[in-house]
């Protein structure tokens, strides 16, 4: 055990992520301080997806650590990474599909917060945070019968009733019309002002720019770069490892 | 939650409970009757005990071994220790249960077809053993003798559960009403949630802070305790087993038929299947078909399938809600 930090919220220290001898996180390092908004970007195939898998435990690192809040959580399950505080959406949306859209949010605060199960307050407290995604109209629907936006709109919801502190959107503006991004911009700032801190990623950059104090790029499960959104979106070795051409790298 | 229409579900219930407690009164020297009706509320709980697990999703193909294990476990202990059935009927739901936490720990990362076919094949094991421990337990000339459900005294009352017919038939109707209750505690709570969570979406269960895990465990080894149970009822309503018959694919795939079509997402579903398909079958089919009278399983369930694939009851179901 190495001296422990104050310095990061949420710390990864030289994560290695391998999938049958293909390696999808290449010794990675990456902190985020409390109340920061950082914005992971690379091409497909990155590593974005399996970086957010890791954080919250659906994917065990072949070597490094992770500590959230002063604490180890490498080898915690899901359900007590969550507990403690994390949260994620999905890049693709997985509602529970038979499920009404309200009792997907009532699972997540049943489960998740200290919410007590059958209390009074539950489904006003669930309809508040449908209400922050503009899903009140269809709480009573089925889940499965929302449109693929509306689908991943519910994901933030049930995100949030799990009362989280750290909070990663996967992809958040696909899908998403320029007015609905510029709603989304806000309910983010919003979220941070009421003191979560968010890690989002973005295959577009057209949200994540706005709203984000520092941007991490990554190409092939490594940082390639990070600093402030406009130096990193002016950095030729990020362009081209959007636009598919890798220069040979000095290591 | 969910109180809409929980009055009438009761009046439902109670009605329905009042027939099966009367009806014995109406036909008081039917043999056949009260063995068909004992053998459709056994039937009834297997099928809730094996739809506790099935509610996560995972379907098994194999619940006989745990029927199988609780019925020899039963049947031994009464044999060499002659302790009474009441005391090794538990005894044998336990010895389910072991077999159960084994196979979480050996199929837990499996889903699906693997599960199942997993299931399938792990009740040779226990078969394969008893079947050839002979010194033990007999193999394969089975069990004979085994002690029959002793005489329960409650002060002046008197109820010779080993002869009458009659008292069978509310015995097991008490022990369904509780693996009923069971099972709609299982569902209709909490955990009855996290259940319904994992079931449709596991990962996202997970990460919304359901311990996936834990849910697995513990329902695996609830329905494998209380499969167990019927097992040990089986050996001494019965008063004999053998491998082939208690470690048989018909136990473990009847309440998988009886649950299909009656509902697999439904409190009642399991039984409602039993109390429909199992007389069906018994006095109808039997004697217009005496040898492919189970014929009428394959094509019940074909038809569920087709036609209610949520099974009778959501049709019953449905019909509330809309009137």
């Amino acid at each position: 055990m190495g001296t422990k930090t104050q310095n990061g919220f949420l710390e990864l220290r030289n994560v290695r992520v391998e999938f049958d001898r293909r390696v999808a996180l290449r010794d990675m390092s990456l902190h985020v301080m409390k109340q920061e908004i950082v914005s992971v970007i690379g091409p497909n195939g990155a590593g974005k997806t399996t970086l957010f898998n890791v954080i919250c435990g659906q994917v065990k690192p072949t070597d490094g650590a992770i500590h959230f809040n002063n604490e180890d959580i490498t080898h915690w399950p899901p359900h007590r990474i969550c507990r403690a505080g994390v949260a994620r959406t999905f890049q693709i949306a997985k509602p529970f599909p038979e499920m009404s859209v309200q009792q997907n949010v009532l699972v997540g605060l049943w489960f998740g917060s200290k919410k007590q199960y059958g209390s009074l307050t539950e489904q006003a407290e669930a309809e508040e945070l449908l209400e922050l995604v503009h899903l009140s109209a269809k709480s009573r629907l089925p889940a499965k019968d929302l449109t693929l936006s509306e689908q991943r709109r519910l994901e933030i919801a049930r995100a949030l009733a799990t009362s989280p502190q750290f909070l990663l959107l996967d992809e958040v503006a696909a899908g998403l019309s320029p007015h609905a991004i510029k709603e989304m911009a806000e309910l983010i700032k919003a979220l941070r002002h009421q003191g979560l801190t968010l890690l989002l990623t973005d295959h577009f950059l057209t949200l994540t720019s706005k709203v984000s104090d520092r941007l991490v790029a990554l190409d092939q499960g490594e940082i390639i770069m990070e600093g402030k959104p406009g130096e990193v979106l002016q950095s030729a070795e990020v362009a081209s490892a959007y636009l598919g051409e890798r220069p040979t790298r000095n290591l | 939650m969910m109180r809409t229409g929980s009055k009438p579900a009761a009046i439902y219930f109670i009605a329905i409970l009042l027939f099966f407690i009367c009806w014995p009164f109406l036909f008081q020297n039917s043999a056949l009757y009260y063995r068909v009706m004992t053998m459709t509320f056994f039937y009834g709980a297997l099928a809730l005990a094996w739809n506790v697990y099935a509610l996560t999703g995972n379907i098994s193909l194999g619940h006989a071994a745990f029927f199988g294990l609780g019925a020899y476990g039963s049947a031994l202990l009464s044999y060499y220790w002659h302790t009474s059935p009441y005391l090794t009927i538990p005894f044998g739901g336990i010895v389910g249960a072991l077999y159960g936490a084994l196979w979480y720990a050996v199929f837990r990362s499996l889903r699906g077809a693997r599960f199942a076919l997993a299931t399938l094949a792990s009740v040779e094991i226990p078969r394969v053993i008893i079947d050839n421990w002979e010194s033990f337990t007999f193999g394969s000339l089975g069990l004979i003798g085994i002690s029959s459900l002793t005489t329960l005294r409650f002060g002046s009352i008197v109820i010779a559960v080993g002869e009458s017919l009659k008292a069978q038939y509310y015995l097991l109707l008490c022990f369904t009403l509780l693996i009923l209750f069971i099972h709609w505690k299982v569902m209709k709570s909490k955990w009855g949630w996290a259940i319904r969570a994992l079931r449709e979406e596991e990962t996202a269960a997970s990460m919304l802070g359901v311990n996936t895990n834990f849910i697995h465990f513990a329902t695996l080894l609830l329905s494998a305790f209380l499969t167990g149970l019927c097992g040990g009822i089986y050996a001494h309503l019965m008063g004999l087993i053998e491998p082939p018959l208690v470690f048989s694919l018909h136990i473990s795939a009847l309440p998988l038929v009886l649950t299909m079509f009656g509902g697999r997402y439904l409190v009642y579903g399991p039984l409602l299947g039993a109390l429909i398909l199992y007389p069906l079958d018994q006095l109808l089919f039997h004697s217009l078909l005496p040898v492919g009278h189970s014929i009428l399983y394959g094509l019940m369930i074909i038809l569920t399938l087709l036609f209610f694939p949520r099974g009778i009851g959501s049709w019953v179901q449905k019909r509330k809600t809309a009137s």
